[in-house]
């Protein structure tokens, strides 16, 4: 009887097509954004370190699966002695592309374990790679002020497009090339996969953000945001912890390009635009309000809502406007930011104080007041200024 | 007992459907229930830290 229920249940849930299959797109495109704006949230909200540079660290990602993962499923592929043909010249990896892809899916479809490594792989390559870059975005810039390293990073990020379009054997050049599918052994919807694992991740990346921004090493990163003169000089390493700072957010957006890439099954370098890697999360970041995670997931739910009505309905208002309908969403992009840095600056859920037991830190910002530190936190006691005062005399 | 039988005849659900239709439909609960989470983990976290402050406020103002 309850078996009988239990399948009754199963088979009553709406099938994946309709308004579910929207559903499932949106929460493919949150999962992605939400790991790149809680990284950026992580970087500039609460350490001060403006990465414009987003989207370099997406696309490492991607080629990690492009130019890594592909070359060693081909590996795979010889020492199982199933036929796969040259991919030594440019042109042999570029045209031979899709033929080999459909060989390796056809054997991930009869081995899901292989699917399945070749993904984990291609995460740690990403994130190992990712920490690298972050490393080497920092060596010329960490030392410089918010404008520069803001500067540099842009250009680093167009850089990588360049080496993406000119180096074929990363990906293809300006073709793009297709990818093996680690999910090709799943009989359904491949999609639905990819945005539970990605919004699973997001979930993880979420909690390691929280956690470390609820720590002693998150009170420090905000005090190098508010004044990192004054750290450097209580004994503090500014520039490396900067440094690790952006090696550790690099490798977790790395992340999200793997996952974008899985999704499509394709890399291109034109899938890995600024505007849309790097300007979109920073609005994110900016409309929901820098320095809390609330704020940065309000902003990533709006803003990928919104994106998704204008790609529906832009091709609707497209006669009653006088521009073509395609650079809506760029311009909705620029007008969004410049009314929420004019008029909300803080965005929609402003950043809140601090709260540790044991410390009345409304009190402290108020007023000057003397913390005896070294009490437990419940006997710890906190003194108004006047007797602050009378004290230090 | 019961919960086993729920557990068996989900797992038996699973391995009898062959298209995927089945597995799509649990998939996609499973991805809303991830989506859900995270939120309200946000707001319960929010809220609770805003009142304690808004609760230190007050004992330094009384």
């Amino acid at each position: 009887m309850i078996d009988q229920v239990a399948l009754g249940i199963i088979s009553s849930l709406p099938t994946v097509e309709g308004l579910p299959r929207l559903i499932t797109d949106v929460a493919l495109s949150f999962g992605f954004f939400v790991i790149v704006a809680m990284a950026l949230n992580f970087q500039y909200g609460n350490a001060g370190i403006p990465n414009m540079g987003c989207a370099v660290q997406v696309i490492v990602g991607a080629f990690t699966l492009s130019a890594i993962t592909s070359r060693l499923s081909y590996q795979i592929m010889v020492w199982i002695n199933v036929p796969i043909g040259p991919w030594d010249t440019n042109y042999d990896w570029i045209y031979g592309n899709v033929a080999r892809v459909g060989v390796v899916n056809e054997v991930i479809k009869n081995n899901p374990f292989l699917g399945i490594g070749l993904l984990l792989f291609s995460l740690a390559v990403a994130m190992v790679l990712g920490a690298i870059l972050g490393y080497l975005m920092s060596l010329p810039a960490i030392r410089l002020r918010a404008t520069y390293l803001m500067i540099v990073l842009i250009t680093v990020a167009d850089a990588s497009q360049r080496f993406g379009f000119n180096i074929p054997a990363i990906c293809g050049g300006t073709l793009g090339m297709a990818i093996p599918n680690p999910f090709e052994w799943y009989p359904g919807d491949q999609s639905l996969v990819v945005g539970v694992v990605t919004l699973f991740i997001g979930l993880v990346s979420f909690f390691v953000f929280r956690t470390m921004l609820n720590s002693p090493y998150g009170r420090l990163m905000r005090s190098i945001r508010e004044n990192e003169v004054t750290v450097s000089s209580v004994g503090k390493n500014v520039v490396s912890i900067r440094r690790n700072i952006l090696m550790f957010a690099s490798a977790i957006t790395a992340i999200a390009g793997v996952l974008y890439a899985t999704w499509i099954n394709f890399v291109s370098v034109s899938f890995y635009y600024r505007n849309y890697w790097t300007y979109w999360p920073w609005l994110m970041l900016i409309l929901g309000g820098p320095g809390n995670n609330a704020g940065t997931f309000l902003g990533c739910v709006l803003i990928v809502i919104f994106r998704k009505l204008i790609q529906m309905y832009k091709w609707v208002i497209d006669p009653y406007i006088f521009f073509t309908a395609q650079i809506l969403e760029d311009l909705i992009l620029g007008f969004l930011l410049l009314a929420v840095m004019l008029f909300r600056p803080n965005g929609l859920i402003p950043e809140k104080l601090l709260y540790i037991p044991g410390v009345n830190y409304t009190q402290l910002v108020k007023e000057q007041v003397k913390v005896d530190w070294r009490s437990t936190p419940k006997a710890r006691k906190t003194k108004p200024s006047s007797e602050a005062k009378e004290a230090d005399k | 007992m019961m919960l086993q039988n729920i557990l068996l005849a989900s797992v038996l659900a699973l391995l009898n459907v062959r298209q995927g239709e089945g597995y799509d439909n649990i998939l996609f609960w499973v991805m809303i229930a991830l989506w859900i989470i995270m939120p309200v983990f946000i707001i319960y976290e929010e809220l609770q830290g805003r009142r304690a402050l808004a609760e230190a406020e007050k004992s330094t103002d009384g």
